[in-house]
């Protein structure tokens, strides 16, 4: 069985009179391990769809299950739990917290796991090793989303969910940060779901899933991805 | 300005009127609090002074032993003064029950037979005046209490004979205004103690003083309120020299005298009471308005960078935002003004009732329009410039920036101390509260704010309680017997304690005595007792236990503060011509009164022979029996007067009742302040964090570690609050006790150690409670906006 199943959901929004439907009866399976580039224009659903799949909204019909946990039936406490064991975020704009280093950042993840990664070990691995006393306004764009990389998957993650990772950087920071995630990606085995608007970016990818008007368009496995370096945009 | 922003002013208030509405309500608050209780006490100065000059009040009240009534001329010859009255004033006691030998005290005061006294003039609301030997005029009052009414007879023993008196009607005069017997005894307690006014002839005739008078009240001439106090002390030279050769001289300004001081004292010290919490309530509404502002202002962040990028100008920007607190400080400052002029009926009517009887000639509460204007004034002003600060900031930001997300900036050198020791979590919290320096001291300012409110209060309260408390328990008796004469200590001591229904009784001696301290002399009593087991025992303050031995004295803290006399001290002791000196022992609690405190063998060294003469008996009694002890009492021969002590506690504490509720409702008010104050700081320092709290929320924290985050946060802001609020609180108490301070009447201020953790407690579970809507609404957040970059 597929790590991440959904199946049927659909999520609407109210604006004023309006109802949007943001996702609409999509599916879709996602293995474990793989490298996923969710690709669609903007207003496509697919920040939703990512924020569905992470807990941090709930889907009005179907069902998300990842790893034999039905997410769409968790109350808030189950869901903040499935996110503090199951999911590492990358946010678009960071979001890290400007009053802790950028040890300490990684650190807040790193606490709430048994497992975890040493932050000063990651930090490294992201080429950090000597900003970890840094606080995130003392970081360029790329250096930031380089801690946060670094802050969702230092709790060992089943699942690292990524929005437009590279959304709010240069190109070259932006391969730099897509050349970390997909080596992590190889090491540690975790599946790496990425949103993005950036058809580049899907030519990394283990498999590309094409959303449009809340709904799966396509789905495309690459048997041979690029290396991040080889990409451009 | 543009005139398309002003439509943006409309949609705004639709937009985020909840906010508005909380400001408006606390605005609202603060200026209906403050028109209820500043321009109320102006209203009630004026209503006294009115009073006053209405019905003639004196400023000078002379007593002697005797004297002719001629020399009355003399007095209204002193230039400034404008009228003069002799009269005579004599102690008598009416016989209340038919049935009843015992006797209540009655102060009779003689009126001129013909005409209207020039001073200290009777107003009579039902009835009216004398218009026969055999009729008198009754304190409404002590009527009222005693349910007597016009046309009544009573009994009057004068002298020790029976006399029979109709009441032609019941009168209130400004001289018993507030009606208690003595400086000793300055509340009213209409049980024990009541007025009387009689015919000049009559008086004279019953008493055998034909052609003598024992009192001049004086009245000067101007206005009560403006009488200068360079003519007082002229007035008060000249007087001197007039009286000179009499015996029992004392002059009394009108502040010295029991009504006059208690009404200056109150008047004053809730002027100036009320005009604090006005203030206070003031300040607190503005800042909770500042705090609203700036929030609202703060988080159009990306709108003025709109604005700013489609050219519209700084200055425009911020008249737009100024606009916002204009409107709030209108309807709220015009709603306010209007509410607190009705609010304030309800702050002068209880006090009107309370010390006057519920009247008062000169009663006006008419709208103090330049108090209010300035109330309105000032919140107008106060409120548009509250948001100036914040506006005139985020105008400032370049609209290419203002128009991004907000990105971390670098923290100040203090948020970036290390703090390694403590575990992350503990490190986040502190460094949050170093962040942003002046959020969290607004918040620690705020929660500061509300401590100093209710620990003001409750070192009012703490002080009225144990000032009364100590004293009423001091006092361990049933019935206080007065005899007319001195009469030696053995001789009172078997009469009184071979009465039926008897248990013990002691004598003692109450007696004016001067106490020369080094720069004043204060006409005062003596409180002379048997030390070994006194049945007077006042709480210590300071020194020794009351009565523990027999080589000094012990005061009340009234002398104490007035003539700046300590422990240790040697005290200048002058009766009778005759001058002693003793060492003070103790200062005890006493709020009436500025007592010296005897004993009874230290006395007898002074008196030739060792007697000791007494004129009172203190006396216990059999549970059941007091009635009948007390009428039976009154049979002794040379008793005046038998006051039921528990009967006149009761009346005092009727009459504080509404000081004490009084001060109730300053705390409640404090308390719903700083609820205000506390949730609005509170709520702003969370609405600031909402974003790192959501981030916190996605990335899997729980909202139980969230809680215990932002809990220790505030609990660490409101202890820095509470440490400086719980002194400046405790001192404003103070300050406020003392306001009513007097020569012969004050309260010990005292803040008990058990109100500390009470308070700081109450406090910590409204910053507790006061995070509840913030947390709430944090948690409420769509998190998915995380995600998407918006502002949360």
């Amino acid at each position: 069985m597929s790590q991440i199943s959904i199946k049927d959901v659909s999520k609407r929004y109210r604006v004023g009179n309006t109802v949007v439907r943001a996702v609409e009866h999509l599916s879709m399976e996602i293995e474990r391990g793989e490298f996923v580039v969710i690709l669609g224009p903007s207003g496509s659903g697919k920040t939703t769809l990512l924020n569905l799949l992470g807990g941090l909204e709930c889907a009005d019909e179907g069902s998300i299950c990842v790893d034999d946990e039905w997410v769409n039936q968790m109350d808030e406490n189950a869901l903040t739990l499935y996110r503090r064991r199951k999911v590492g975020f990358i946010f678009q704009f960071f979001n890290l917290l400007p009053t802790l280093t950028t040890r300490e950042n990684v650190a807040l993840t790193a606490e709430m796991s048994a497992d975890s990664y040493d932050p000063a070990v990651l930090l490294g691995q992201v080429k950090l090793g000597d900003r970890m006393d840094h606080y995130p306004g003392q970081l360029s764009g790329g250096q930031q989303q380089r801690v946060a990389i670094a802050r969702a998957l230092a709790k060992k993650p089943a699942l690292v969910l990524a929005d437009e990772p590279t959304g709010s950087l240069d190109i070259e920071t932006g391969i730099e940060v897509l050349d970390v995630m997909r080596s992590l990606n190889r090491e540690t085995g975790q599946t790496f779901v990425v949103v993005t608007h950036n058809a580049a970016i899907a030519q990394m990818a283990d498999r590309v899933i094409r959303i449009g008007n809340g709904t799966v368009q396509r789905v495309d496995m690459n048997p041979s991805p690029l290396n991040p370096r080889e990409l451009s945009w | 300005m543009l005139k398309t922003l002003n439509r943006k002013i409309i949609g705004d208030w639709k937009a985020h009127w909840k906010r508005f509405f909380a400001a408006w309500i606390v605005v609202t608050m603060g200026v209906a609090f403050y028109g209820a209780f500043y321009p109320a006490g102006k209203s009630l100065l004026t209503s006294i002074y009115a009073t006053y000059d209405q019905l003639a009040y004196m400023d000078f009240v002379v007593s002697v032993d005797q004297a002719p009534a001629e020399i009355v001329k003399q007095v209204r010859e002193i230039k400034g003064v404008s009228a003069a009255d002799g009269r005579i004033v004599v102690e008598s006691g009416i016989q209340l029950d038919p049935a009843q030998s015992s006797l209540t005290n009655l102060r009779l005061i003689s009126v001129p037979d013909k005409g209207a006294a020039t001073v200290n003039r009777s107003d009579i609301p039902t009835g009216r005046g004398i218009q026969a030997a055999d009729e008198i005029l009754l304190l409404k009052r002590f009527a009222d209490y005693h349910h007597i009414k016009p046309g009544d007879s009573v009994k009057l023993w004068i002298n020790g004979a029976p006399h029979d008196f109709k009441v032609a009607g019941l009168a209130f005069n400004p001289e018993y205004l507030v009606a208690g017997r003595s400086r000793e005894m300055p509340f009213p307690a209409p049980s024990a103690f009541g007025v009387a006014w009689i015919g000049e002839a009559a008086l004279t005739e019953l008493i055998k003083m034909p052609g003598h008078i024992n009192s001049v009240v004086v009245r000067l001439d101007g206005e009560s309120e403006t009488v200068s106090s360079a003519l007082r002390a002229q007035v008060r030279r000249e007087l001197e020299t007039i009286f000179k050769d009499y015996a029992g001289l004392t002059i009394l300004e009108r502040e010295q005298t029991a009504s006059g001081g208690v009404i200056q004292a109150n008047a004053q010290g809730n002027f100036q009471t009320m005009a604090m919490f006005s203030a206070m309530f003031l300040m607190a509404s503005l800042a909770i308005t500042a705090i609203l502002l700036g929030r609202l202002i703060e988080s159009e962040r990306q709108r003025i960078g709109t604005l700013r990028a489609l050219g519209v100008t700084r200055r425009e920007l911020v008249l737009h935002y100024l606009s916002f607190g204009l409107l709030i400080g209108l309807i709220g400052g015009s709603v306010g003004s209007v509410l607190g002029y009705f609010i304030s009926f309800g702050t002068i009517t209880p006090f009107v009732d309370a010390i006057a009887g519920g009247y008062l000639p000169g009663y006006v509460n008419t709208p103090q329009i330049p108090f209010i204007l300035l109330g309105f004034g000032l919140t107008v002003v106060a409120t548009t410039l509250a948001g100036a600060a914040p506006a005139w900031r985020e105008s400032g930001t370049p609209p290419g920036i203002a128009l991004r997300p907000a990105m971390p900036s670098i923290p100040n050198a203090l948020s970036r101390i290390s703090l390694k020791f403590l575990p992350l979590s503990l490190r986040q919290t502190f460094r949050n509260i170093l962040r942003t320096p002046s959020r969290s001291a607004a918040t620690a300012a705020g929660i500061m704010v509300g401590t100093v409110m209710v620990f003001a209060s409750l070192s009012l309260l703490d002080s009225m309680n144990f000032s009364f408390d100590s004293y009423f328990a001091s006092n361990q008796y049933d019935l206080q017997v007065l005899v007319g004469n001195l009469v030696l200590g053995d001789d009172l001591q078997k009469q009184v304690t071979t009465v039926n229904g008897v248990d013990s009784a002691q004598v003692a001696l109450f007696g004016p005595i001067t106490v020369r301290g080094a720069s004043r002399d204060l006409d005062t009593l003596a409180y002379v007792l048997d030390e070994s087991k006194p049945f007077i025992m006042p709480s210590l303050l300071e020194g020794e236990a009351a009565f523990s031995g027999k080589n000094g004295v012990w005061i009340g803290h009234n002398l104490a503060r007035v003539l700046n006399v300590h422990v240790g001290d040697m005290l200048k002791l002058s009766a009778m011509d005759k001058e002693r000196q003793a060492k003070v022992l103790g200062i005890v609690s006493q709020a009436f009164g500025s007592p010296v405190f005897i004993p009874r063998s230290l006395f007898t060294q002074w008196t030739p022979g060792g007697v000791f003469p007494v004129n009172t008996a203190l006396v216990r009694v059999s549970a059941g029996k007091t009635a009948k002890a007390r009428d039976a009492l009154a049979n002794v021969p040379g008793v005046v007067s038998v006051l039921d002590y528990r009967a006149f506690v009761k009346d005092i504490q009727d009459y504080l009742a509404f000081w004490k509720v009084n001060s109730w409702a300053f705390a409640i008010c404090g308390i719903v302040l700083t609820l205000a104050v506390i949730v609005n700081t509170v709520s702003a320092n969370l609405h600031e964090q909402q974003t790192d709290l959501a981030i916190l929320r996605s990335l899997g924290v729980t909202q139980r570690e969230i809680v215990a985050s932002v809990l220790t946060e505030l609990l660490v802001l409101a202890i820095v609050g509470v440490a400086f609020g719980v002194p400046i609180g405790r001192e404003v108490g103070f300050y406020m006790a003392h306001t009513v301070d007097m020569e012969f009447y004050g309260l010990f201020a005292l803040l008990q150690p058990v109100s500390i953790p009470l308070g700081v407690v109450a406090i910590l579970m409204i910053v507790v409670l006061a995070t509840v809507p913030g947390l709430k609404s944090a948690f409420k957040i769509d998190l998915g906006l995380v995600s998407k970059g918006q502002s949360v």
